[in-house]
Formats: structure tokens, C-alpha cells, sequence
């Protein structure tokens, strides 16, 4: 029985691939193919991690934790019962397993290794966590030194939403500003928080402002990065660079903040709070390119996925899309670009991981939120052919009067070089109370000047610049030497501070 | 005619009728929402006498259709819009596609149907539609030439998803343990327990005590997997109190509130929680009898002092224990240090 079943599977799965329709989007010698998820089980991916034995592991907002034998295109149950599990963790070496759920961190045991886990041990549970269904729990990374981080959700506090008042505590500034309508707030401790927890299981809060963090990325230099989506006091859909005692910039989680201790928080003026904010390293524009990210993850595959080595890859859950980040450090901080790099997959997509091949797997999920892709829930990969080169820009760097742009070959010389073939804008965005921000002070220039190198490979432009700005260099009329077009035609990049 | 009305009349004169070609007799599990079997064969224009015998403690019904699994969920559905006159018409909806049906069977009781089995050949269905059933109560009527050599073990009624899409979650011959949000339970922490045989309850993490205690059908997580998720649970049997208003353990002094620390819990066998209580360690596992509507409690300590357990308010409750004394004027077991390694506090309705 189980032998057919398999055999059946394995041609179906084969099938897949072959007639694998493609993203509208995706750069030359990239693929998408389908990853059959257990038959008749809801599949909401919440996290995904591989264990020392090749296999992945992957829980479900449903609560369940599955295995991937991924030769064998197996399934097996490991655990159950979680309450939506949105990120796991798996020690390289001794194989343990971790997953965060909405009550706490919990290590999962296989004691007498029959494949299922048996003990569901608590790691921490020192967080505020109520019946409200926006207190989700995002994670899960842990740094060199063994420490955890995760990110806390504020709660869905606003009584018209929510039909409770049990849980409209700590909206700030919905009185007294016009037409706002803070839906968010904290009605159990550390709501808005990242923290970290200890090897030893010791709970400490790290960082504030958070709203609807639902993804956390760790890069090799143990550098954290949280993405939130646009709402109130969140101009637009982003990326943060998360550093001990940051301020991100939704309120509510101030209540926690000693120094915030027994304070009206209506009582303290919006500038201040701007003043405390530090605002996201990459803007990731709502609507144009993302409304809901999910995980960051960097391409550490040692150029197997292609030549993007050390950038950030991003999914959004309701575009259900791709984007990838090139971080650039100015004035001793992150800022940086973002491209749409495949555009769409089947759904959401809020979890990332890379496999030993090189292989970006993406799990995903389009419950509750509306998702581009329409599928409910799903498991994709997106693989690189080892040999093709797309034509993109690599990256974008600030320079002192505009930016630098990278080719990932040779750029049409002619083309390349006519700044009128540069349009762009630029714009800023409130910091208010309000749900989402317009464009602010949209400005629509050319580049004054456009030099490319040598090789074509690198262009530099010249334009004017302006701190706390959006700018979106469109690059559609250029094409490659060899006449390929941009995979990716527009990079926003996000400019913070300008160059020393 | 009307559907059920014919099986009711079926019902009312099967002497009018010649012996039927086929007998068959059908089961309930109890506790856990099945039939048994959930198969049976029968020829093409024959006729049977069903029985449904219902040795389970809730009540149950059965309907036979034209059909598969998608129109078997419309009937269970058009069963639950009837509403305030469901009980009254059994949970049988008026619809086309039914060819026999027994109403509501008490818990106990058995009930009888005679049938024209249609001339055509294939699988019929079968289901409970009582409100919460129809998910795991099914089965099929397989119609073929020839009955008695028809495989019936590959038979797959009820589909084995662990997340089913309804919501249902069922408990078989293993304990259940999820995390969810439950209706009525104001905590964030909520863990429900569903043990074979049909008694559940509600372990709180954060207040580290059982809430609540139900019989019968374990509960539907339809609210947490559908949306946004987090919303709250129903749980699908009948209620119980335990007892229970506070956390119940003390060490050494019953007027002390202790510390307490959850460890998580262990699915070997019986769903063991683990935590800390001043520092001791707890191992506490929880049985229950679905008639006496009882839980008993299995509590592991390693105390230097002696524990109480309390049981508040224990008005309407028996209290028995293991270890120690029932307390009624205090409210509590006194179990002294050198008995509390293992002892068992039962709780049941008077």
C-alpha cells in the first residue's frame, strides 16, 4: 500500500516540475518548482530549518511540526498541538530543535526516537500572551554566542476590531490627531518587543517599537534585522536593523520601557517619539513592491544561487513575491537598496531557507491576509542553473552626489550612459499615528550625469540627494551589451544619511 | 413523500414487510465520534434492515444518501441550519438525496431502518449530522453484485488528515494535546487534553491548573485555522467543574502562595505536565470517568514539606485521596512530605 502510494507520488511530484508554470518575473536561469506538501493537511509554513541529517523541518501556523525526507519525498509528522508555530531553529551540531509558538519558545524531544517528539519542554515563557489572535510569536534566529531572538506582535487592540474592550490597552495618540484610528496596542507585557533569551533561558527584552514584525534575519556577523508591515505609527511595509534598546517606532510597547514606567503615553508629544525612532534601514514602498514581508534570510550559499552572494532575500505574504536587499553602511549605520527579484510565486510568502544545493526553499502561506498568488498555503523552490548570468543591477551604493549602480554584466554602452535614461523620484513619508503614510514632497528628476565603467559592469550617476528619502532609479530603458533586458528595471533605495 | 417520513414509517411497520435480503448492524465507538464498522456491502435493488445501536454517551443519528464526502458535508450542513427544530426532526434535513435515515438514538438505545437499496451500483454514504459529528461519523454503503466478497478494509470513510478542514479534531485511541484558545477561558496559555474514551479537559500554563474538565466529543479548532487564526475554540461535550479557582497546590503553608514556574509536558502515555512549585518539581497526569463526570488527578512530588492540595469551591464535589486527608472544612488535601512522591486526588460530581 505504501510502496504505490509512493511510487505514485514520485510521479506526480515529477510531473510538477516539468509543467512548473514560472513567475511573470524571474531573472534568466532561474526556476520555480513545487514542493508537494502532506496530501490533505492545511500547510500554513510558519517556519523552516534543516537538520544536521539533510532533512527539513518545517512547522505550520496549524500547529504541526513535518519532516522532509528530501530524497525520498517523505513526510512525517514530528509534533502537534502547537499553537501556531511561526519559526523553528535547529542546532547544527546536536540537532535539537526549537520552535516558537504563541505562549513560548519550546524544545522538542524525541526521547525514545521513534521519529515523533514525546517531550514538549519549555525554554521561555516569560512574555505576555492573551486570547487575542493578533499576539503572534515570530522567530526564530540564534546568534554565535547561543543566544535566541524573536519578535512579539503587538495586540489587536482596538475594541471595533477586536469586539472586546479587554484589549484596548496602550493605543497612543488615537485622541487629539487627526483622523487617526490606532488599531494596535499592548494588552500583555513586551507586545512590541524584540527580545532575546539566553542560553541559560533568561528573558531579556532588546528592542521596542515594533508592530507587526513577522520575520527576523540574522547575517553571519551576528547583525539582526526584523521586517514590519505598514499600519499605524508605520509609514510603510520594512526593514529594520535591530540593535540593543532601539526605539522602531509604534509606541505601544513603550508601556514596558522603564524609563516609559507608569507614564501616559497620550500625554507624550508625536516628536518626541519621532526623535526616539530609528527609522528602518530599507523602505520597502506599500503597494509598489510589498504589503506584508515576512522573513529576511541572506544568501550564504557561496554563490550557488546565483551572484548574489551575502545580499538579503525577503518574501512578502499578500504579493507573494521575492525581493532581495543590498545593505549599505553609511555614517556608521545600515541603509540600503531593494529590488523585486521573482514576481509571483503560488502565495504568501513569509519563510525562507537555503538548502545545501543552493536551492532558496520558501514557505508559505495566504490565510488570512489575502494573498497575489491565491493558494491557500505551499512550499516552492526557486533554484539557480549554475551557469546562466541574468542581466540585474547587483547592487546600488550611495556616493557623495548620487549613487553607484552594478551590473551583473556589461551594460549597452550607448544607453548606459544617456542620463536621461535614469528617471527618478524621490520622496519621504510621515511619522504619524495614522495608518500608513503618502509619499511626502515627491520630487521627479533625471540623473545630471551617467559615467559607466570600462567594462560596463558599473555606472556611476549623479543626482541631487536629500536625507530621509525614498529613491526609486528606474532603469528600464537599459539593456545589457548582449541586448538581454533587466530582470529588475527599478531599485528603491533608501537613503537615511548621506555620505560623509 | 418526505424522506424522513418514509424511513419513519419504514420504521413503524417493518412486519408488513417480508424478512429483508440483508441484516446489518452498526456500532458506535465510544467517546470517540466513529461507527463501527464504518463499512458495509449490500446488492443492488436489495433490501436491509439497519440497526443502529448506540453504545456511546452522546446521542447519534444516521443518514444514508446518494452522494460523496462533499455532499454528505451539505447535508450535515443543512442538519445544523435546522436550528431550534433540529432536535425535534432528529437532525434530518428534507433533501432528495437521502434514501434512509434513523433519527436521534439515546445513549444505550438501538433503532431500526428498512431500505430499498437503489439498483445502481457504487458507494453510498452514511453520517451522524447531530451538530459537531458529521466529520468523523461516516462510513459507506458499498452496493455490488456481490457482497460477501467485497473488501471492506480499504474503506476510507473518514479521511486520516490531522488537521481536518472543518476543524474537528478527534481523538482516537491516543490522547490529544493542543494548544488553542478556548471560548470561555480567558487565557492565552490554554492547552486542551483529549484522552481516549471521552473525557477532556483544560490545562492553563499560565496559571498551571486544570480549568475545566468536559465529556464527549473533544473540540472543533475551526476558529483557529481559519483566517487570521487565534480565535477562539469550541469545546464540544459537556462541561464539568473541577474544583478548581486557583491554582491548587501549596507547599508547607496552605495560605502561601507559591511560586510557580511551567516546565512544559511529556506525550508519553497519559499527557504528564511538568512544573515547579517553590522550587519542587510536579509531575501531574489527570484521568477522568466520562459518567461519574470526574477527573482524578495524579500528582509526583519530591518535598522536603507537606502538600495541600485545594479544591475550591467543592460544593457539589466528592474529594477522595490517596495520600493524606480530604479537608472539606478547609478545602484541601493535607498530603504529608513522605507520601507526596505519588498520590491521586480524585474529584467527581455528587
Amino acid at each position: 500500500m505504501k510502496s504505490t502510494s509512493q511510487v505514485l507520488f514520485f510521479i506526480l511530484a515529477h510531473l510538477a516540475t516539468l509543467g512548473q508554470e514560472q513567475p511573470k518575473r524571474i531573472p534568466a536561469g532561474y526556476t520555480v518548482h513545487n514542493v508537494e506538501t502532506p496530501e490533505g493537511v492545511s500547510f500554513g509554513v510558519g517556519g523552516m530549518e534543516f537538520a544536521p541529517n539533510g532533512n527539513l523541518f518545517v512547522c505550520t501556523r496549524e500547529g504541526e511540526v513535518w519532516e522532509y525526507h528530501a530524497e525520498k519525498k517523505e513526510w512525517a509528522l514530528f509534533a502537534d498541538g502547537l499553537h501556531e508555530a511561526l519559526g523553528i531553529w535547529i542546532d547544527p551540531k546536536s540537532a535539537e530543535i526549537f520552535v516558537i509558538q504563541r505562549p513560548e519558545i519550546t524544545k522538542l524531544i524525541d526521547t525514545d526516537k521513534d521519529g515523533q517528539a514525546d517531550l514538549y519542554e519549555t525554554f521561555n515563557a516569560d512574555w505576555g500572551v492573551t486570547d487575542n489572535y493578533h499576539e503572534y510569536a515570530f522567530g526564530l534566529v540564534r546568534d554565535g554566542k547561543g543566544n535566541f531572538y524573536g519578535t512579539l506582535n503587538t495586540s489587536l487592540s482596538w475594541p471595533g476590531w477586536a469586539r472586546s474592550k479587554k484589549w484596548d490597552v496602550a493605543r497612543v495618540w488615537t485622541k487629539g490627531y487627526k483622523d487617526t484610528e490606532g488599531k494596535m496596542g499592548r494588552a500583555a507585557k513586551y507586545r512590541g518587543w524584540g527580545f532575546q533569551v539566553t542560553p541559560q533561558g533568561k528573558f531579556v527584552p532588546f528592542a521596542s517599537g515594533m508592530r507587526s514584525p513577522a520575520g527576523i534575519g540574522i547575517n553571519k556577523y551576528d547583525e539582526l534585522f526584523f521586517t514590519d508591515n505598514q499600519g499605524d505609527w508605520e509609514a510603510s511595509s520594512s526593514l529594520h536593523h535591530i540593535v540593543k534598546g532601539r526605539f522602531h517606532g509604534h509606541p505601544s510597547s513603550l508601556t514596558d520601557h522603564p524609563d516609559y514606567e507608569g507614564k501616559d503615553l497620550n500625554a507624550i508629544p508625536i516628536e518626541e517619539y519621532e526623535k526616539l525612532w530609528t527609522r528602518p534601514a530599507v523602505w520597502i514602498p506599500h503597494g509598489e513592491l510589498a504589503n506584508s514581508p515576512g522573513e529576511p534570510i541572506f544568501d550564504y550559499t557561496g554563490g550557488k544561487f546565483g551572484p548574489f552572494e551575502g545580499q538579503m532575500f525577503i518574501g512578502d505574504q499578500s504579493r507573494s513575491n521575492i525581493m532581495r536587499v543590498s545593505l549599505d553602511k553609511v555614517g556608521g549605520d545600515y541603509q540600503g537598496v531593494i529590488f523585486d527579484f521573482v514576481n509571483r510565486l503560488q502565495t504568501g510568502c513569509i519563510r525562507h531557507v537555503f538548502g545545501k544545493d543552493g536551492a532558496l526553499w520558501v514557505g508559505q502561506t495566504g490565510r488570512g491576509w489575502g494573498s497575489a498568488g491565491g493558494k491557500e498555503y505551499g512550499l516552492q523552490q526557486v533554484k539557480w542553473d549554475g551557469k546562466t548570468t541574468p542581466f540585474s543591477m547587483h547592487d546600488v551604493k550611495l556616493t557623495k552626489n548620487g549613487f553607484r549602480i552594478t551590473f551583473t554584466k556589461p551594460a549597452d554602452r550607448t544607453l548606459a550612459s544617456d542620463p536621461a535614461n535614469y528617471p527618478i523620484e524621490r520622496w519621504g513619508y510621515h511619522y504619524h499615528p495614522r495608518y500608513g503614510s503618502p509619499k511626502t514632497e515627491l520630487k521627479r528628476s533625471n540623473a545630471s550625469k551617467a559615467s559607466l565603467s570600462k567594462d560596463g559592469t558599473e555606472v556611476l550617476i549623479e543626482t541631487e540627494l536629500e536625507e530621509s528619502r525614498v529613491y526609486k532609479l528606474n532603469l528600464a530603458a537599459i539593456t545589457a551589451k548582449d541586448g538581454s533586458k533587466l530582470a529588475n528595471t527599478i531599485a528603491w533605495y533608501t537613503l537615511n544619511r548621506l555620505k560623509d | 413523500m418526505k424522506p424522513y417520513l418514509t424511513s419513519l414509517l419504514l420504521f413503524l411497520l417493518p412486519s408488513l414487510h417480508a424478512k429483508p435480503d440483508h441484516e446489518i448492524s452498526l456500532g458506535t465507538l465510544h467517546g470517540q465520534l466513529r461507527f463501527s464498522p464504518e463499512a458495509f456491502a449490500v446488492k443492488p435493488g436489495s433490501t436491509v434492515s439497519l440497526t443502529l445501536e448506540n453504545s456511546d454517551e452522546m446521542i447519534h443519528n444516521l443518514i444514508l444518501a446518494k452522494g460523496d464526502a462533499k455532499s454528505v458535508d451539505l447535508l450535515a450542513e443543512a442538519a445544523l441550519k435546522l436550528g431550534e427544530k433540529g432536535m425535534e426532526m432528529g437532525f434530518v434535513p428534507k433533501d432528495s438525496s437521502i434514501i434512509a435515515s434513523i433519527g436521534l438514538v439515546q445513549p444505550g438505545k438501538k433503532a431500526s431502518v428498512e431500505f430499498k437499496v437503489p439498483g445502481e451500483k457504487g458507494d453510498y454514504p452514511f453520517v451522524c449530522t447531530f451538530p459537531g459529528h458529521s466529520l468523523t461519523m461516516r462510513g459507506i454503503m458499498k452496493v455490488v453484485d456481490d457482497p460477501a466478497s467485497a473488501d471492506l478494509s480499504q474503506v476510507k470513510a473518514v479521511s486520516a488528515n490531522t488537521t481536518p478542514r472543518n476543524g474537528v479534531i478527534e481523538v482516537g485511541e491516543e490522547p490529544r494535546v493542543i494548544r488553542v484558545h478556548v471560548a470561555g477561558i480567558d487565557s492565552g496559555r490554554s492547552i486542551a487534553v483529549g484522552l481516549p474514551g471521552g473525557i477532556n479537559y483544560l490545562f492553563d500554563a499560565e496559571k498551571l491548573m486544570i480549568r475545566t474538565g468536559w465529556t464527549g466529543a473533544f473540540i472543533n479548532v475551526t476558529r483557529d485555522r481559519r483566517g487570521r487564526g487565534g480565535g477562539l475554540c469550541a469545546i464540544l461535550g459537556e462541561k464539568f467543574g473541577v474544583g478548581a479557582d486557583e491554582f491548587p497546590l501549596r507547599i508547607g503553608d496552605p495560605e502561601k502562595i507559591p511560586e510557580t514556574r511551567f516546565l512544559g509536558y511529556s506525550r508519553s502515555g497519559n499527557p504528564t505536565f511538568l512544573y515547579e512549585v517553590n522550587g519542587v518539581r510536579i509531575e501531574q497526569t489527570a484521568t477522568g470517568n466520562p459518567n461519574t463526570k470526574g477527573l482524578t488527578y495524579g500528582l509526583r512530588a519530591d518535598s522536603r514539606k507537606d502538600l495541600y492540595f485545594l479544591v475550591k469551591p467543592a460544593d457539589g464535589l466528592t474529594v477522595a485521596s490517596t495520600a493524606g486527608k480530604w479537608d472539606p472544612e478547609n478545602g484541601y488535601v493535607r498530603v504529608p512530605a513522605k507520601e507526596a512522591s505519588e498520590f491521586f486526588v480524585s474529584i467527581e460530581q455528587k
